[in-house]
């Protein structure tokens, strides 16, 4: 009957109203990330990432592919002028997946929840928290920080939760039974297999939030290695890849292009791998030396060697293309040893002993140490640490990698920040780069409090722009400062962006229509189950 | 003889006692902040900027800021209740984790001791009698040269014949996925071929090794030379005096091996995406989970000191002389 | 007495080829490698005139990188198997000797340590000392002495029990003299063979810490550059030329010090 309908409706060029999307009866997503934990109040394992989505919970907004705040559980919401009130309504119907309906005194417990028990930080200057309206309500804070809170929390756990369930619930965090599963998002937590490391979700209909819900069920599958997870899903055993920050890596999906059936998920990734000059000492507090520094790397090497044949040369602002408020005038980087060479004679860096190697300008010798970032997965680290190693010994300039600090952590960061280093290579994930953006990583001094800070570069512009823009009341602010940011790099050059990455989610074409590819994050997100039909 | 079995349980309940405190130490002072890798290193350092308060909590309640002498007492404390604590990584009680990743790996160790141990003295017997025949010149150049590729390279050279470009058996894990009764047990026994395979086949050149090279010297004693000459039948010899005095060796090892059952081959596991005991021992010191790395330790521990004791009751009681032969080969 | 008289000479003297072999191309590797392997270029070339094995991620030869690879596996490989040889000597020669309480704590030692997993063992140790080869050295020398000194040790007791070494002992005889002229000729074989297995023993735990990633950074093993190459998915992208020829260089080496310890094993009884 359906097939009548529809065929009908092709042949009379007219789509009709109520013609009904063909659902898709089980989406079955791949990750690399372990299916062991079934706790929302927290991000771990493949559920909770899977709830950046706003799988099975409620989450107020999510971040749309352009960057911008949607609502999701929230049916509308608005920021006051001047920061400190937010006012929203929300869908009603909405249940839980016990049965019981989502009640205004559930919301009330979430922000007090969120607020006194988890000690969400940005919820700290909540003072009233009141239903104004059916499904109506506003939050009143003491400091402006509505616009804060919303991005930084936005697929944080930043969701409804049941306050029969979690009321009194001290140890939140290490709940085992299937109620820590529940939520009121569009999927419900049926069971899962933690031999074959599967878990199923089925639709909850009452909870479609931006829409009807044309995926049925939902299993999510997680495969021992990215390359274990391609070859299944050439087999057609899964549909398409999700891992939070993780995007299938270049060298991997060379061997996928091509493939009938399958969308290799290309675009742009806002992670990036940043090097950053020890500037509260000799010679990286010396603007000459890092600009010239800046033509001494070889970027094609690097961009090969994070990206494969994707990469791409970064420019001088630090941040790439994928990330919000990107500014596309400021100029690109160059590898130019012998341009390096020349501004080095020129700052005065040069052999005056003869032992082949530059010395500083008052003679001392010279041995630049290079720490790459520690972390549990080191390689690519230490191959951009190996590239900027050569390159800056093919120009003269004597270095060597930090043996202590890329096995210790703990060394690791007390050097850097200390600023024990002339050269540091970290890392930023996806996830800081959506808001706080690579400068977060650049930082020399924060604002109060602790908290780790692992830049050199003592400058009042810096950290003012930093916390006017992460702290903006609204995104006009958010931008202007993001601009004033990128300038300062491109004058100061006191870090830069080694490349442009490009990321990969890929997925099958063969069975379903609607997949929507957003820029780092891939098919699977929050509107996907809206918006996939079946064939 | 009571005595003698006092004494030799009381050594090996010091040995398990030493090594439990060996392995506390050795993992507590370990160079980096387990808090990271018990929340994730991106979790950490996000809760570091918003959230350091609620770090300070987590770190209280895993006691890690306590002195190494009272998480001590308290870990003793807690092994003699045989309560062994949460996985810093999935918080599930040690024992949970274990007994999931213990089952997975005696799937693998159970039939290649078995296959294993049968295959190798057989094939040393034979080769054993007949030094320099054609069967010992084939077999022994053979077995050697394939304990000399390392594990992890054979199990890689093996996955990509019969995984990749077969496609004869699948890349990785141990199951696949949404499969029940029958079809289960069939889709384990497909995961399991390779990485068994490559056990057996180092297991047995091991106990071949040693089978042959036991029997070989023994031939050539005095007492079976004499008894050669006695007249009695070469059969006779061979299973009453040749096999007997073998045994004490080769079972020496094979209750050694029976020690080794639960600790799981690291590097196959790891290769083959096998959840066993091996695996988790490998997450468990990388990722700095000191509950699960301290129960591995005591755990190998107490499996090797019974499996030494299983030994030596066993020698005693095939071969009441209780000689004190090293095995040629390990 | 020993039927296998002409065999063990033809395998010990292949064994003593290729390890002479490695040798060589570990004392002449700047000659012998064309390249300098930490020279960048273009990444992933398949093998050709200028490149022999092609190059690796950062545009490396990988050839060159296989020549000094040599030098970095050997020297692990045999400071590894000196250490361990050193250790159990010494203990052997002392426990055998003196017995008494020395023994008996000599004997407990290595029993406990023979029960500690020695990977993670291991692996937990190089957590502790700072990258590089000597780390690892370290590493590695105090889990795999255990197998050295127990065999060692009963041999020495086996020759303390001869009756001459016993005679010497009531004359007087000072005791460096009886341990280092009389008892340790004694175990010149029974060393030097479990010296060549220590050395195979030891490449094969390098060759497996580096393909997890624990292994040296600075200096590239053939361990390492395996390592890279799985971790590049050189395996799926089909670039035999990369992951082949550590694992052929690794098995081949290890098999010489192999031949050499097991059929000169042989020999010595």
């Amino acid at each position: 009957m359906l097939a009548f309908t529809l065929v009908l409706s092709a042949t009379n060029g007219t789509v009709l109203a109520e013609e009904a999307p063909k659902h898709v009866e089980n989406l079955i997503i791949g990750t690399t990330t372990a299916n062991n934990t079934f706790n929302m109040t927290g991000q771990r394992d493949a559920f909770g990432r899977m709830n950046y989505n706003g799988l099975t919970q409620g989450n107020f907004v999510y971040r749309d592919t352009n960057g911008d705040l949607q609502p999701y559980f929230f049916r509308t919401f608005e920021v006051s002028e001047d920061g400190t009130v937010l006012d929203f309504t929300w869908h009603k119907g909405a249940m839980w997946h016990d049965g019981q309906p989502v009640t205004d005194e559930d919301i009330i417990f979430t922000f007090e929840f969120m607020r006194d028990v988890k000690k969400v930080g940005s919820l700290s200057s909540l003072e009233k928290i009141e239903i104004i309206g059916k499904n109506a309500a506003r939050l009143t804070f003491t400091e402006p920080v509505v616009y804060y809170w919303l991005n930084t929390s936005c697929m944080n756990t930043a969701c409804v939760y049941a306050k029969h369930i979690w009321e009194g619930v001290e140890d939140y965090a290490n709940r085992m039974g299937m109620e820590a599963a529940i939520g009121c998002g569009p999927y419900k937590l049926t069971s899962y297999d933690l031999d074959s490391q599967t878990s199923y979700y089925e639709a909850v209909p009452e909870n479609a939030f931006l829409g009807e819900i044309t995926v049925d069920k939902v299993t999510i599958q997680t495969y021992a290695d990215q390359a274990t997870l391609m070859m299944a899903m050439v087999n057609g055993e899964c549909d398409a890849y999700y891992n939070y920050a993780n995007p299938v890596d270049a060298t991997l999906i060379e061997s996928f292009i091509g493939i009938d059936g399958i969308d290799i998920g290309q675009s742009d990734f806002s992670g990036s791998y940043q090097m950053l000059f020890g500037c509260s000492r000799s010679p990286g507090d010396d603007i000459d030396f890092r600009q010239a520094i800046a033509y001494a790397i070889d970027y094609p090497t690097v961009a090969t060697a994070i990206c494969g044949k994707y990469g791409r040369i970064a420019n001088r602002g630090v941040l790439n293309p994928a990330i919000k408020g990107f500014d596309e005038t400021i100029g690109m980087l160059e590898y130019n040893a012998e341009k390096a060479k020349a501004m080095l004679d020129e700052a005065g860096y040069v052999d005056s002993d003869g032992d082949g190697w530059r010395e500083f300008k008052d003679g001392t010798v010279m041995d630049l140490t290079v720490i790459p970032q520690y972390s549990s997965k080191m390689e690519v680290r230490m191959r951009i640490g190996e590239i900027v190693c050569t390159s800056l010994k093919n120009i003269g300039v004597n270095c060597h990698i930090d043996e202590e600090a890329i096995v210790n952590g703990e060394i690791w960061e007390d050097r850097v920040t200390k600023e024990e280093y002339d050269i540091s290579i970290t890392f930023c994930t996806s996830g800081v780069a959506a808001y706080s953006t690579p400068f977060r990583y650049l930082l020399a001094e924060l604002r109060e409090g602790r908290g780790w800070c692992w830049g050199s570069f003592h400058n009042p512009i810096l950290k003012e722009a930093f916390y006017n823009m992460t702290e903006a009341i609204n995104d006009e602010q958010y931008l202007k400062n993001s601009l004033i940011l990128q300038r300062l790099a491109d004058e100061e050059m006191f870090a830069l962006t080694l490349a442009w990455q490009t990321s990969f989610f890929p997925y099958r074409t063969d069975k379903y229509d609607g997949w929507d590819n957003w820029a780092s994050w891939g098919v699977v997100h929050a509107e996907t189950w809206f918006e996939l039909t079946a064939k | 003889m009571l005595r003698h079995v006092l004494k030799k349980t009381l050594i090996a309940v010091a040995t398990i006692w030493i090594i439990i405190t060996i392995s506390f130490i050795l993992v507590h002072t370990m160079p980096g902040e387990p808090i990271i890798f018990l929340i994730g290193e991106e979790e950490y350092y996000y809760l570091l900027d918003k959230d350091p308060a609620y770090l300070e909590q987590l770190i209280n309640k895993y006691g890690l800021n306590d002195s190494l002498n009272v998480q001590y007492v308290r870990y003793m404390e807690s092994v003699i209740k045989l309560d062994f604590g949460e996985s810093y990584y999935n918080h599930r009680p040690v024992i949970e984790n274990f007994k999931m990743a213990a089952k997975w790996t005696l799937m693998l160790s159970i039939p290649t001791l078995l296959i294993s141990s049968i295959l190798g003295a057989v094939l040393g017997v034979y080769a054993g009698i007949h030094p320099g025949g054609r069967f010992d010149r084939i077999a022994t150049p053979f077995f050697l040269a394939l304990k000399t590729i390392p594990s992890n390279c054979l199990s890689l050279l093996l996955l990509i014949l019969f995984a990749y470009k077969l496609r004869w058996v699948p890349i990785n894990g141990m199951v696949s996925p949404g499969v029940e009764g029958m079809d289960r047990v069939m889709s384990i026994l497909h995961h399991m071929v390779l990485p068994i395979s490559i056990l057996i086949v180092f297991r047995t050149s091991g106990g071949f090794m040693l089978m042959k090279s036991t029997v070989s010297q023994i031939r050539n004693e005095e007492y079976v030379l004499t008894a050669r000459s006695k007249g009695i039948g070469k059969r006779k010899v061979l299973f009453r005096h040749v096999l007997k005095n073998a045994m004490v060796p080769y079972s020496t090892s094979l209750c050694m091996q029976l020690g080794g059952l639960l600790s799981g081959a690291m590097i196959v596991e790891v290769v083959f995406g096998w959840r066993g005991m091996g695996q988790m021992m490998y997450n468990a010191v990388s990722r700095r989970d000191f509950a699960t790395a301290q129960f591995c330790f005591l755990l190998s521990a107490v499996c090797v000191v019974l499996s030494n004791l299983l030994g030596d009751i066993v020698n005693a009681a095939i071969d009441p002389r209780i000689r004190e032969e090293v095995p040629l080969s390990e | 007495m020993n039927k296998k008289k002409r065999r063990p000479n033809t395998a010990t003297i292949f064994g003593l080829i290729i390890i002479g072999f490695f040798v060589v191309v570990a004392l002449l590797a700047e000659y012998i490698a064309p390249y300098d392997p930490s020279a960048l270029g273009t990444a992933y070339l398949p093998p050709s005139a200028e490149h022999l094995l092609g190059t690796n991620d950062l545009g490396q030869d990988i050839f060159s990188e296989l020549v000094f690879g040599t030098r970095v596996s050997l020297v692990i490989g045999i400071f590894s198997a000196l250490a361990v040889t050193l250790i159990g000597t010494v203990l052997a020669l002392t426990s055998g000797y003196y017995g008494g309480w020395w023994d008996r704590l000599v004997a407990a030692i290595t029993d406990i340590t023979m029960a500690i997993p020695s990977l993670p063992l291991t692996m937990l140790l190089i957590a502790y000392l700072q990258s590089g080869m000597f780390s690892l050295i370290i590493a590695m020398s105090v889990t795999a002495w255990t197998g050295t000194t127990r065999i060692l040790r009963s041999r020495v007791k086996q020759i303390c029990e001869q009756p001459y070494i016993k005679i010497e002992k009531t004359l007087g005889v000072r005791t460096p003299v009886i341990l280092f002229k009389h008892i340790l000729p004694n175990l010149k074989d029974i060393l030097l063979t479990r010296m060549a297995l220590s050395v195979s023993g030891a490449m094969m735990t390098e060759s497996g810490l580096s393909f997890l990633g624990l292994g040296t950074f600075g200096q590239k093993s053939w361990g390492n550059i395996l390592h890279f190459a799985f971790f590049r998915n050189s395996i799926l992208r089909k670039q035999v030329w990369w992951y082949l020829p550590p694992i052929i260089c690794i098995s081949i080496s290890v098999l010489g010090f192999m031949l050499v310890g097991y059929y000169g094993q042989q020999r010595a009884k």
